[in-house]
């Protein structure tokens, strides 16, 4: 079995009287994208901090390649690459200037530099802004810059701490099918968002993070399976007395009916025909209804069914 | 990893217009307006005159030993100038004498020698009173520190006694003074000399930027900086070098500005004023790193501290009122020996009046000492490589 890039143990880390990693663990293999996912203010940024040496901690063990991660350990910084949820950039300095001052921190050699810069810059296809400053930059455009400067020296690891925060879906697609490929090329990457769409896109497994508690970790469908519900309908329908909710309760696999705004929501827990056995009980108590929809659990199902509360919250 | 870091502060700084406003073109600005409001200073200059003094003399410890100092340094067959035109009278007549110009201040000797001196004006007819004023303190303070020096070693080492008086007789404190009739006794060059010394303190800016740069807890940039794996420390010296270059560049831009544009007459040689200059630079630089280095607070505030410094100390030295030095020396002398404005602009001012004495040196050595502490405090509080709290 492979050494894990990523292998925490019991992380406890807290400000004052308030714990904000709560003995967490995780493992992370080589060539996963693998996503941190929770609300704000859930402790994962503090989690990258302590992975990166620059928070201390208050109990626990972090190993990075198989070695414990401490500041001086500069072979394992080396091969690592940050993207800052905040812009991490000089003003005063180009496009190109920035993305090589970065890359010059980790790679002496000066042709290699200029072949890792322009290589960044093309990969975020910058390559016509090379000469703008970051004021310049649209949102999106600067958060291009932003992974540029932190991908540039080809890492091994690659965190990207919430990248994708105030882009428009254009940049935030480019952005997504970008990690992707650094992912394609041999990357390992730890993504955290709080956008569950985005981690279950592109991210082959999946930590949930709640109160800097890790409360599920696996693949996006393991996640799932792990929950009661497996299929949420919705039928929009003027009304609808007790009884027939009753009625529609009793069916096979549904475990819970409400009605809230005119529309009816049936979950259901296994089964493969619930829409059908649903509509063909509303036809059968002649019924009318409108539009309905069929929808499989997500990512905030999940979150909603193991911490009681939204993920957005 | 040095030259990388040092190549992209100096882009840094020569891209960031504040800094360079600040070292470079407000005090240009203010070089220029001086000039304009104060005239033609050249035509002011003079040459070393006979300060007129009061002594009031009282029984006390230093009261023979001074009167036979002062009788020496007046004495018209010792020198064509002498140094000094003594009034021997009490302190009322003393005070009328001061009050009508016709002595620069009075000495009053008893157990212990003051000095007082009448306030002075930016006006040009009374161009040379601040500097005759500088004078009298200067001798003032060498007297006090020889007579110390001579007492102690009297009382622990009296057989030496022979040797360290003809060793300060060789070092004629007095007898300088009185052959430096080169110097520029214009007043108004006082004001440049604070000047440069305030542009040379606002070098703190591009200090307080090496400390936020490189404190993973004071900035984004540094974080990612951190997390790289280049070495705190070369960081630091590479940005305390290039900040160093182009600080010290902008001062000696300023300083050729009022010599060779506006015909100021520092009476130095260009490279003993850039020397002034450069370790001043490094004073200012230090200074803003440490206040850089000073917890969490932010950056605004940092600012504010080292503009608030560098003003009151500018103040204190005597930029906005010429004989504010000699206020404080009469109050709390201990502020003039430890302020950085102070002690920049007297070296500027030593270099012109005495040249390269040991007050010029001690003044630099002054300068490099509290450079050294704040530098030292600074890497102590960045040398942190974990946090607490980001």
């Amino acid at each position: 079995m492979s050494t894990p890039v990523i292998k925490i143990e019991n992380l406890v880390k807290r400000y004052s009287d308030l714990v904000a990693i709560d003995h967490f663990n995780l493992e992370i293999k080589d060539g996963e994208i693998f996503g941190l996912l929770g609300p704000n203010g859930s402790g994962k940024t503090t989690t990258i901090n302590c992975i990166l040496s620059l928070l201390s901690f208050d109990k626990g063990t972090i190993e990075v390649f198989g070695k414990k991660m401490h500041p001086d350990s500069y072979d394992l910084k080396r091969q690592i690459g940050i993207v800052m949820q905040n812009v991490a950039v000089f003003d005063t300095l180009t496009v190109y200037e920035n993305i090589d001052y970065f890359c010059g921190l980790y790679i002496k050699d000066k042709n290699l530099r200029k072949q890792y810069v322009e290589e960044a810059i093309a990969f975020v296809e910058l390559d016509q802004f090379r000469k703008f400053y970051p004021k310049k930059l649209s949102g999106g455009l600067l958060r291009r810059l932003n992974i540029a400067c932190g991908i540039a020296h080809k890492p091994k690891l690659i965190i990207l701490d919430e990248p994708t925060v105030a882009v428009d879906p254009q940049s935030r697609n480019k952005i997504l099918e970008g990690i992707v490929e650094l992912n394609r090329q041999g990357a390992t990457i730890i993504y955290t968002s709080h956008y569950m769409e985005e981690v279950e896109q592109i991210c082959t497994r999946i930590a949930i993070m709640d109160s800097g508690k890790n409360i599920a970790c696996g693949t996006a469908d393991e996640l799932k399976q792990m929950i009661k519900k497996s299929e949420k309908i919705t039928i929009e329908i003027s009304s609808i007395s007790d009884e027939h909710m009753k009625n529609l309760l009793s069916l096979p696999h549904v475990y819970d009916v409400d009605y809230s705004n005119g529309q009816l929501n049936v979950s259901c827990s296994g089964g493969r025909h619930n829409l059908i056995h649903v509509l063909e009980y509303l036809q059968q108590q002649d019924l009318s209804f409108g539009r309905v929809y069929s929808e499989l659990p997500t990512l905030n199902d999940v979150f909603l069914e193991v911490t009681g509360k939204e993920l957005r919250d | 990893m040095f030259f990388h870091e040092f190549k992209y502060t100096i882009k840094n700084i020569l891209r960031t217009k504040e800094e360079i406003f600040w070292v470079l073109l407000f005090p240009l600005l203010l070089s220029i307006m001086f000039h304009v409001a104060f005239g033609n200073i050249n035509n002011t200059t003079e040459n070393f005159h006979t300060i007129p003094v009061a002594v009031c003399l009282e029984e006390g410890a230093h009261s023979e030993s001074f009167q036979k100092v002062l009788d020496t340094l007046s004495d018209e067959s010792v020198e064509d100038t002498p140094f000094l035109a003594i009034t021997y009278t009490n302190l009322e007549n003393a005070l009328t004498l001061l009050e009508t110009n016709s002595v620069r201040g009075i000495f009053q000797v008893d157990d212990e020698i003051s000095l007082t001196c009448t306030p002075s004006t930016a006006s040009s007819s009374n161009a040379t009173l601040a500097i005759e004023q500088s004078i009298l303190e200067s001798f003032l303070r060498e007297y006090r520190t020889n007579a110390k020096t001579i007492t102690e070693i009297a009382m622990t080492n009296p057989q030496k006694l022979p040797e360290v008086l003809s060793l300060m007789e060789a070092d004629d404190f007095y007898g300088q003074k009185l052959s430096l009739t080169d110097g520029n006794m214009d007043t108004m060059v006082q004001y440049f000399y604070n000047l440069l010394a305030m542009a040379c303190l606002y070098t703190s800016f591009a200090g307080a930027d090496i400390s936020i740069n490189n404190h993973a807890n004071l900035s984004t940039l540094a974080a990612r900086k951190c997390v790289s794996p280049r070495g705190k420390l070369l960081s630091v010296i590479a940005h305390f070098s290039a900040s160093l270059l182009i600080q010290f560049i902008c001062i000696a831009l300023n300083i050729l500005f009022m010599v060779y544009v506006l015909k100021v007459n520092f009476a130095a040689p260009i490279p003993l004023l850039m020397l002034t200059a450069f370790i001043s630079c490094i004073l200012g630089i230090s200074f803003g790193f440490f206040v850089g280095s000073l917890g969490r607070m932010e950056q605004g505030i940092k600012i504010g501290i080292m503009v608030a410094f560098t003003m009151v100390s500018s103040f204190l030295s005597g930029l906005m009122v010429g004989n504010m030095r000699s206020i404080v020396e009469n109050i709390c002398p201990l502020i003039n020996d430890i302020n950085p404005a102070v002690l920049i602009s007297d070296s500027f001012l030593t270099l012109n009046i005495y040249g390269v004495t040991n007050r010029y040196t001690h003044n630099l050595f002054m300068l490099l000492l509290f450079s050294a502490a704040f530098l030292c405090i600074g890497c102590i509080k960045i040398r942190r490589k974990t946090y607490a709290s980001l």
